[in-house]
C-alpha cells in the first residue's frame, strides 16, 4: 500500500474531509494514451474532411482548435473526466473542494502545450526549436523540455504543471460495492428476549462471549477479522478461517470445544461480539486501536481511522 | 426495532439508513451516465437532500462505526455524490457569454500593469531592431528569417515591396496564410502563459523577439518611404493581434510575479490563484487572435483604400480600449 501516492484530502463546503486516492503515473499515462489516440483520429478525420471541402486554412484552424479544445471541452462536459479518464476510473477534482469551473479546467489544460506538445515536437524535429545552435544550447533545451515532461514524477501527488497552476488533482475513484453486514445475524426471538449481562454477544445461541473474552483485541484486529471472513469463500479461505479461529480461541482463553465445522460460525459470532463491544466503548469515548493498547478514556482522541492527519 | 443488545450498534445504524443511501447511489450513477442535465430538477433537489444526509451519516460512521466495508463504501458514495452536487450546472453558452462580457475584461484589468510592461517589451524589441536595421539594412536578417520574409526583404525593389501591401492575391493562399499565422500566434500566446511558470525569462525573450520582427519590417518599409502604406497594412489586424500578444505576455509576467513574489501565501498558492485567472486571459487572447486573423485574411484584402484601413484600425483600437476599460464593471 505504501508504494501508492498519498491520499488527497478534499474539504467539502460542508466541512467534511473526503479522501481520494491520487492517481498513479501509469494510470494517468494510460488515460492520456487513450485520449491521445482518440484526439489523433479526430484530427485525422477533420483534416481529411477539411481538405476536401474548405481547404488548408480550415484544416489548420480546426486542428488547432481540436488540439487545445479536446481536453478542456471533454473535461467540462464529463465534470472532470475525459474518455480516457473514464476508462481508467480517474477524474479531476479541485484540491480546495470548489466546483470544477471552465476557468479551472482551462488553466490545467493550456499548459499541455509546454508539457507535452513542445517536448514531443522537440523529439520529433529537434531543429525546429534549437535550430542551428551549438551543442550546449541543444543539451540545455533537451534537459529543460524533458524536465517539464517528467515533472509529475518529481512530486508525490503526481501533479502536472497544469495541475499545479489550476490547483487540481487527478484521483482514482472507482465505484465501491456494499457487501452484506457480517454482524447482522438473524437469531430466534427467544435469544432476544432474555439477554444477560455476561453474554455480550451471542450469535445463533451457540457462542456466548464474556466481557473478558472481548478485551483482548482492538480495531485493527477487527479489521483483519472482517477481511478473513469476507474472503472465506475464496480458495484457501476456509483454511485461514480455521487457523484464525484456533489462534483466537487460544488467545482469548476460550475453553469450550469448537468443532472444525463450526469454525466459521465461531469467527462470525466473535466478530459480531467484538465489534459490538468496541463500538460500545467508542460511544463512551474509549477507543482501542490495537491489541497491545489498553482502552483510553477522554483526552485527545486517537487519529480517526484512515484519515491522515498530514493530509494537505 | 427493539434494541438488540446482542448486535453491534452499527447494524441498526445501517439498517435504518441504507434505503436512502441506495437511492442516492442510483441518482449519482444516473447523473454520471447522462450528465446533470439528463436528470430532472426534482431529482436534483432530492439528490442534494440525500447527499447531505449521507454526508452526516459518514461523519457519524467515521467516529463510531467499525464495519470497514460499510465505511469505505460510504466514503466512496459521499465522494461521488459530492462531485455531482458541486459540479457547475451552467450551460456552456451562458458561461461563454459571462466570460466575454465580464470575466475576460475584468481579468485583463487585474493585470493592466503587467500588460503594459509586456507592451513596453515589444516596443523595446521593435526599437532595437529598428535602429539596427536603419543603420545597416543587412541587419534585417538578424531578426527575420529569410524563408519567412519571402519577398519582403531588403533586396526587393520598392515597387515590389509596395505591391505586397496591396496585393489582392489568391484568396485561398491568403486564407491559408492567415490560418497559419493565427495558429502560430495562438501557440505562442499559450506558450508564453505556460512559460511564465519558469520565472518569466522566456516570456521576456519571446516578447522582445516578436517586437524585433515588427521593428525590422517597419524599418525596411520606412526606409523606402512606404511608412503610411505599411502601417495601413499592419494596423487593421495588428491592433488586435499585438494587443492579444501583449495580454499573453502580461499573463506570463503575472505568473512569473506570483512565482517570484508570492507575498503572504506560499508559492504554490500564489501560482494557483494567478494561474486560473491567467488561463482565462490567454483563452480570451486566442479569441482575439482568431478575430485578427479573420481581419487579415478576409477584410484587409478587400479594403485597399489607405484611409479606410486607418479608419478600420482606429475603430478596432477604440473598441478594444472601451471594452477592456468598461465591460463587466459592477454598477454601483
Amino acid at each position: 500500500m505504501n508504494h501508492l501516492p498519498p491520499d488527497e484530502v478534499v474539504r467539502t463546503p460542508e466541512g467534511l474531509d473526503l479522501r481520494f486516492r491520487v492517481a498513479t503515473a501509469s494510470e494517468r499515462l494510460l488515460a492520456f494514451g487513450t485520449d491521445a489516440v482518440i484526439l489523433g483520429l479526430l484530427m485525422l478525420g477533420v483534416a481529411f474532411v477539411c481538405l476536401y471541402t474548405v481547404g488548408l486554412a480550415g484544416m489548420v484552424l480546426w486542428c488547432f482548435l481540436l488540439r487545445h479544445g479536446y481536453f478542456v471541452l471533454s473535461e467540462i462536459r464529463g465534470n472532470g473526466r475525459t474518455i480516457g479518464k473514464r476508462l481508467q476510473r480517474l477524474r479531476v477534482v479541485r484540491a480546495d473542494g470548489g466546483p470544477l469551473t471552465a476557468e479551472v479546467l482551462l488553466a490545467r489544460n493550456l499548459t499541455r502545450e509546454i508539457e507535452l506538445f513542445l517536448p514531443l515536437q522537440l523529439l520529433a524535429e529537434p531543429e525546429i526549436l534549437v535550430g542551428d545552435h551549438g551543442f550546449a544550447v541543444r543539451v540545455v533545451a533537451f534537459v529543460w523540455v524533458l524536465a517539464l515532461l517528467f515533472f509529475p514524477l518529481t512530486n508525490r501527488q503526481r501533479l502536472r504543471i497544469g495541475d499545479l497552476l489550476a490547483g487540481t488533482r487527478v484521483v482514482y475513484a472507482p465505484p465501491a460495492k456494499l457487501a452484506t453486514d457480517l454482524a447482522a445475524i438473524r437469531r430466534p426471538a427467544s435469544a432476544r428476549a432474555a439477554p444477560t449481562q455476561a453474554a455480550v454477544g451471542q450469535a445463533a445461541d451457540e457462542f456466548a462471549f464474556a466481557t473478558t473474552h472481548l478485551q483482548v483485541y482492538g480495531e485493527r484486529e477487527l479489521a483483519v477479522l472482517e477481511d478473513v471472513l469476507r474472503k472465506s469463500r475464496l480458495p484457501g479461505g476456509a483454511d485461514t478461517v480455521a487457523a484464525v479461529a484456533a489462534s483466537i480461541q487460544n488467545r482469548i482463553g476460550w475453553t469450550a470445544p469448537v468443532p472444525a465445522t463450526a469454525a466459521h460460525r465461531f469467527l462470525q459470532a466473535f466478530y459480531a461480539a467484538q465489534r459490538r463491544q468496541l463500538e460500545q466503548q467508542l460511544l463512551l469515548g474509549r477507543r482501542k486501536t490495537r491489541k497491545s493498547a489498553t482502552p483510553r478514556t477522554g483526552g485527545a482522541p486517537a487519529p480517526e481511522r484512515g484519515v491522515h492527519p498530514d493530509g494537505e | 426495532m427493539s434494541d438488540d443488545l446482542q448486535t453491534p450498534w452499527s447494524v441498526r445504524f445501517r439498517r435504518e439508513r441504507e434505503p436512502s443511501w441506495r437511492e442516492l447511489e442510483e441518482l449519482v450513477a444516473k447523473c454520471d451516465r447522462h450528465g446533470i442535465r439528463g436528470v430532472g430538477p426534482e431529482k436534483l433537489a432530492r439528490l442534494a437532500v440525500l447527499y447531505r444526509a449521507a454526508a452526516s451519516s459518514l461523519g457519524v460512521a467515521r467516529s463510531s462505526v467499525l464495519d470497514r466495508n460499510l465505511l469505505e463504501w460510504l466514503e466512496t458514495l459521499v465522494a461521488r455524490a459530492y462531485l455531482v452536487v458541486y459540479a457547475p450546472q451552467r450551460r456552456a453558452a451562458e458561461v461563454a457569454r459571462e466570460f466575454l462580457l465580464a470575466g475576460f475584461p475584468a481579468a485583463v484589468r487585474s493585470i493592466a500593469w503587467h500588460t503594459l510592461a509586456a507592451a513596453m517589451l515589444i516596443v523595446l524589441g521593435a526599437a532595437l531592431a529598428w535602429t539596427m536595421v536603419a543603420a545597416d539594412s543587412e541587419a534585417f536578417y538578424l531578426f527575420v528569417d529569410r524563408a519567412l520574409a519571402g519577398e519582403r526583404d531588403p533586396s526587393a525593389t520598392t515597387a515590389s515591396l509596395r505591391a505586397t501591401l496591396f496585393a489582392g492575391g489568391n484568396r485561398r493562399n491568403l486564407l491559408d496564410f492567415a490560418a497559419r499565422l493565427f495558429t502560430h500566434n495562438a501557440s505562442v500566446s499559450i506558450l508564453v502563459y505556460g512559460l511564465g511558470f519558469v520565472f518569466g525569462l522566456p516570456v521576456v525573450l519571446l516578447l522582445v523577439y516578436n517586437g524585433m520582427l515588427v521593428g525590422a519590417m517597419s524599418a525596411l518599409f520606412h526606409s523606402r518611404g512606404l511608412a503610411v502604406e505599411w502601417w495601413s497594412w499592419i494596423l487593421p489586424h495588428g491592433v488586435t493581434e499585438l494587443t492579444a500578444i501583449a495580454l499573453a505576455g502580461g499573463a506570463g509576467l503575472a505568473m512569473a510575479g506570483a512565482m517570484l513574489f508570492p507575498g503572504r501565501s506560499t508559492r504554490v498558492q500564489a501560482l494557483c490563484a494567478t494561474g486560473r485567472r491567467m488561463g482565462a486571459v490567454v483563452a480570451g487572447g486566442v479569441v482575439m487572435l482568431l478575430l485578427a486573423a479573420f481581419v487579415e485574411g478576409v477584410f484587409r484584402q478587400i479594403v485597399t483604400h489607405v484611409p479606410s484601413r486607418y479608419a478600420l484600425a482606429s475603430i478596432f483600437g477604440g473598441l478594444w480600449a472601451a471594452y477592456f476599460a468598461l465591460a463587466g464593471r459592477r454598477s454601483r
